[in-house]
């Protein structure tokens, strides 16, 4: 008996965490998300902000001419 | 971060095959990625060709490159080689549709002018054939003065020619021909690059100055300051003066050029034959046909999903049974026990059997996008849409969630408007996602797929599929609706316009069926495997603990207790019945009566010690205190608490239903976990009374139209956020959802109560 | 004169002339819908809005306030 008791609260433990992980993870927008039932846009990266990725337009411009 | 591999760019107009051509060089070699603050996916593969290695980055379809949206920009963007760690492509790949030639080579005369060498892949050569239509590609070639290659994607015809004159473009100087603007139009563009210190690709100024209020225009006003606006402005009143007046002037001059160039190699016939889409159009978008043949789709897809599901149900039901009796069989009665029989083979298994569901509702949903359905759907729809301030484009990513609500939600970002954007976002979550199939699909194959049940009516056959086509209208009816009063109010704007192509009828692809399928199968799976899974631990352990009955014993083990009692007496009563059989005797016969009754008597009070122990555990204690709320809905604390327990995740209730009605039924019977759960819940009473039955139809639709409605979905939540970059859009959602979820239940159960007169 | 929303179905007519210099008239432009470009009207949507139109090879389907722009000789 104890020692079920102590594997079952074991799994509810790492449930628990897993869920609290999850729910963190997905709010503070990182890159997984998969929806509801079965839709393949479990890998789809989250949009970010778009000045992060383009260079600027001066920058471009050195770039260019190198 | 300049790769050595050459990298070579897909760009084409949206519906000319080109994730086909895509997939054909890249084989399997290819991963999904994203360009930032952007569209729909982006993806990147690789190919080889006599031992070299070419990157390939298949870009989103478009019509021109004169960006009006940050989404339309990252074509540009990426061929001009602005993006971060990116390199400026080798090569770019124009693919064209044959059958179109002249409109997509507007594209293609765009993409001559970005200083990049260019290969044509003449794609869809077949159907221009079909249509009559001939092209001399070498001529062409000669006239285009770029390498035209015919190829046809979907068969892989052309795949080796296209690798090989890619490879040879790869460092070969940029198009040398490209359409010429007018000497007025040169000299403001000229002017303008003066203006504009620096070395602006003059691409780009003509952009400036075509592009009214377009992307081009915001990004030189972010990064320069000298009074750009009024000095476009006056530029291209100078430009309307000399007559050749934006932006009407670039269309004269790129449709000339592609009609010289293309008049002695393109043969079209006099009369065009009339083809498989005319024919098929002259039905689908009919004004009265149209809609009857929408409806029927939709009943077909609904009524099958119920048709061949049940007997792979079947067997997955018959696989999971076996699992829990064979855990049950090697383990003592115990915590650890009741969590892998109850929380996990029944729970996540009850959920589990629903994935033949899944696979043909996905396989269906592909269908319709392959074969180029939507955009006739879009059509159909966007009168209705437009009375709600959005257009057609929007009913796509409604349409998409019927698989599910995130990727639907995400394919919004092709809407150019951010008023419009948004309304089509808030509005995804109630079209009926492939997550609430399980709960539907429960609660129509226990309440209102048997002729024989009492309920309202005794339809037949095809009752199922008309009242899951019924819940699936409610987020069809009503999302227009809240956009409706959205637009109104809190996203007051114009109606967008709707300019849509309205591509070739194509038949779908098994290979792209079958992969979206079995993709979104897996992903169905892992789910389970994962959240549900852990929510169904949890949401155990909250119905278990605390199990200490009022006597400092333990409920578990006072059910076992019980339940070994009343099966030594089902045996004796057995043995005993056997008996009889061989030797009548009217004495025993009485006895055996009595144990019957004694063995009923136990059942009943295992069932109330079951009940007990669920009410007084940590949720039970929750949901008798939520039960005065759910109670107009018709529904008692467990129903309550199951609600409750799916808000993360809506296949939870279906898990939860099974882990309070069927605790401690370990016992096999011929049919599995999944359809005893529904004749569970048909047996299920209230606890105060009872001789009366829990549910029934009233019960069964107020919990369905709840779940139509409730946004019970935390990736959802998650996925607006990011896609809205505030927490009140998500907040929002989830109120009015809530609200008009319990409002419409309300409803329903007590319409539905007076109506049938339960 | 007409404007293309007044052509019925099947009915066709040669563009005159578009009006606007905003983001649709451009993207009207470059669909291909040019001065002296051929259009066939080739359906309404179930409550008359949109239509359906077909022009160079392929068919377009806008609505009758955008339509309105487009001026159009019928044939």
């Amino acid at each position: 008996m104890n020692w079920q008791l102590t594997v079952a609260l074991a799994f509810v433990a790492l449930a628990s965490v897993y869920l609290a992980r999850r729910a963190y993870r997905s709010w503070s927008a990182a890159t997984r998300g998969d929806g509801c039932g079965g839709c393949g846009c479990a890998a789809a990266p989250a949009p970010r902000d778009q000045s992060q990725r383009r260079i600027s337009l001066s920058r471009y411009m050195v770039r260019r001419q190198q | 971060m300049k790769s050595t591999h050459p990298t070579i760019a897909l760009v084409g107009n949206p519906n000319t095959g080109k994730t086909t051509l895509f997939n054909a060089l890249s084989g399997l070699n290819q991963r999904v990625g994203n360009y930032p603050g952007v569209t729909v996916e982006t993806k990147k593969g690789k190919f080889h060709w006599q031992g070299q290695t070419f990157n390939v980055i298949d870009l989103p379809g478009a019509y021109s490159l004169a960006a009006r949206s940050p989404d339309e920009m990252v074509a540009v963007d990426v061929i001009l080689g602005r993006e971060e760690g990116e390199a400026k492509p080798d090569v770019v790949v124009a693919i064209v549709d044959a059958s179109n030639l002249e409109r997509n080579l507007y594209l293609t005369t765009q993409l001559f002018e970005l200083g990049v060498p260019v290969v044509v892949a003449l794609n869809m050569m077949d159907v221009a054939a079909a249509q009559g239509i001939t092209i001399d590609v070498a001529r062409l070639s000669e006239r285009l003065n770029v390498p035209v290659i015919p190829v046809q994607a979907n068969k892989s015809k052309g795949i080796q020619e296209l690798k090989a004159a890619v490879a040879k473009a790869v460092g070969a100087s940029p198009p040398k021909l490209a359409p010429s603007f007018p000497p007025a139009f040169e000299e403001e563009v000229a002017s303008l690059g003066r203006k504009l210190a620096g070395d602006v690709p003059s691409f780009l100024l003509r952009r400036l100055l075509i592009d009214v209020g377009g992307q081009t225009e915001r990004l030189f006003k972010t990064e320069t300051h000298n009074h750009l606006d009024e000095y476009l402005d006056s530029a291209r009143a100078r430009l309307a003066q000399a007559g050749c007046g934006v932006p009407a002037i670039e269309a004269r001059v790129r449709y000339g050029w592609i009609r010289q160039a293309t008049a002695d190699c393109l043969h079209r016939p006099v009369q065009r034959p009339p083809s498989w889409t005319d024919r098929i159009d002259a039905v689908l978008t009919h004004r009265v046909w149209g809609l009857l043949v929408f409806l029927a789709i939709m009943f077909i897809v609904f009524q099958s999903i119920f048709a061949w599901a049940k007997p792979l149900m079947e067997a997955i039901g018959a696989g999971q049974e076996w699992l829990g009796a064979w855990v049950g069989a090697g383990l003592e009665p115990g915590p650890l026990r009741s969590l892998l029989v109850d929380g996990v083979v029944k729970g996540v298994g009850s959920v589990l059997v629903f994935l033949p569901q899944i696979l043909i509702l996905f396989a269906f949903v592909a269908v319709l996008e392959d074969c180029g359905y939507m955009a006739r759907a879009a059509y159909l729809m966007d009168r209705l849409m437009a009375r709600a301030g959005l257009n057609g484009k929007s009913f796509i990513p409604l349409l998409s969630s019927m698989a599910c609500a995130v990727p639907g939600i995400m394919a919004a970002r092709v809407i150019e408007n951010r008023r419009d954007r948004f309304a089509t976002i808030v509005v995804a979550p109630l079209m009926s996602c492939s997550a609430r199939l399980p709960v539907y699909a429960l609660l129509i194959g226990a309440f209102l797929a048997s002729p024989e049940e009492a309920s309202i009516t005794n339809w037949g056959w095809w009752r199922p599929g008309v009242v899951l086509f019924a819940m699936y209208c409610l987020g069809l009816v009503l999302a227009p609706l809240v956009a409706f009063a959205l637009k109104r109010t809190l996203l007051r704007g114009e109606t967008p316009v709707f300019v849509m192509e309205m591509p070739l009828y194509k038949r779908p692809s098994v290979r792209i069926v079958a992969r979206r399928a079995i993709e979104a199968g897996w992903q169905f799976v892992y789910r389970a495997g994962t959240l549900i899974l852990a929510s169904m631990i949890v949401i155990w352990a909250l119905l278990y603990f605390p199990a200490t009955h009022p006597s400092g014993d333990n409920y578990d083990r006072l059910l076992a207790e019980r339940q070994a009692d009343r099966d030594r007496w089902e045996e004796q009563a057995d043995d005993l019945a056997k008996e009889l059989e061989d030797r009548p005797d009217s004495d025993k016969q009485r006895q055996l009566q009595a144990m019957r009754t004694t063995i009923e008597a136990m059942d009943d009070e295992i069932r109330e010690l079951q009940q007990a122990w669920k009410a007084q555990s940590y949720l039970g204690r929750v949901g008798r205190w939520l039960e005065p709320m759910v109670r107009p809905l018709g529904w008692d604390w467990r129903i309550g608490l199951a609600a409750l327990a799916s808000f993360p995740a809506r296949e939870v209730m279906v898990g939860t239903l099974g882990l309070i009605f069927q605790q401690g039924e370990g016992d096999a019977s011929e049919e599995g976990y999944q359809l005893q759960l529904g004749r569970r819940l048909q047996e299920a009473t209230w606890d105060d009374e009872p001789t009366r039955k829990l549910f029934n139809v009233p019960v069964a639709l107020s919990i369905m139209v709840f779940f139509a409605l409730c946004c019970q979905c935390a990736s959802t939540l998650a996925v607006i956020k990011r896609e809205t970059h505030s927490w009140r859009w998500p907040a929002f959602t989830f109120v009015y959802m809530t609200t008009l979820a319990y409002l419409g239940a309300l409803l329903v159960y007590q319409v539905g109560s007076l109506w049938s007169g339960v | 004169m007409q404007t293309l929303d007044c052509l019925g179905v099947g009915q066709r007519g040669r563009v005159e002339a578009m009006a606007g210099t905003d983001a649709i008239t451009q993207r009207l432009y470059e669909m291909g819908i040019l001065e002296g470009e051929e259009l066939e009207v080739i359906g309404l949507a179930p409550l008359g809005d949109p239509m359906e139109v077909r022009l160079r090879d392929y068919r377009l389907s806008l609505r009758r306030s955008e339509a309105a722009r487009i001026t159009v000789r019928p044939m």
